[in-house]
């Protein structure tokens, strides 16, 4: 993983291959999907969110996710290096945690999110903070999931064509 | 089935805090289920399923 932390590089919504392989079989979602994803940063703490987003990244295994530059907000290097140990780590916040720890539920196994799960976001959110972070944590999953299913599907056609 | 409410009941007061985004989100869905690509069956298939996995009942 090549990411450092805190970059500046200019950012796109969509992860580039995502980007250009929606823009040629399927235009009609292209524009609509950029749409949405320009729209998931100004839902909540954009730094929040890029956690979320880097912690989906590692638990798809999805390297190229995870180094691309951060659509919405950076975060410190630390962080990032300790995102995979934010349970036990005293770099993130209650809040942070809240919200890892629902992301981790939703990556693995959304049908089996419970109350529990729900009242821990409550703690640190309010009720229209929580339908909106969820609503944030689908775009960012489904976004994780398209990329990677199109890239694993589509790569060897395109090789070859 | 019983469902029952995970949020708290909205009230007067109670304001969405990022409606852009969920129109956005509609839009983004609406434009996936036009898709002439796949036939009408199998994407309602594809759409329920997606729905009874993320609990959704609207």
């Amino acid at each position: 993983m090549a990411r450092t932390g805190g970059e500046s590089a200019a950012a796109t919504p969509l992860a580039p291959d995502l980007a250009e392989r929606l823009a040629r079989i399927a235009p009609e979602v292209h524009e609509v999907i950029t749409n949405m994803h320009g729209e998931v940063w100004a839902a909540l703490d954009p730094e929040l969110l890029e956690l979320c987003r880097l912690r989906i990244a590692t638990l798809q295994s999805d390297d190229e996710e995870f180094a691309r530059p951060a659509p919405g907000a950076s975060v410190s290097a630390e962080k990032l290096v300790a995102i995979g140990s934010w349970p036990t780590s005293p770099l993130f916040s209650d809040r942070e945690c809240a919200c890892l720890a629902f992301t981790e539920q939703f990556v693995g196994d959304v049908a089996g999110t419970t109350q529990e799960d729900v009242d821990g976001l409550l703690a640190h959110l309010s009720s229209e903070e929580v339908q909106a972070f969820v609503t944030a944590l689908l775009a960012l999953d489904q976004h994780q999931r398209l990329a990677l299913g199109l890239r694993t599907v589509l790569a060897s056609e395109e090789e070859t064509a | 089935m019983t469902r029952e409410r995970r949020l708290p009941a909205a009230t007067a007061d109670s304001k969405p805090v990022a409606p852009a985004l969920g129109a956005a989100l509609g839009a983004y869905q609406d434009a996936v289920v036009r898709l002439s690509a796949l036939d009408p069956v199998t994407t309602e298939l594809v759409r329920l399923r997606c729905a009874r996995q993320h609990q959704c009942y609207t």
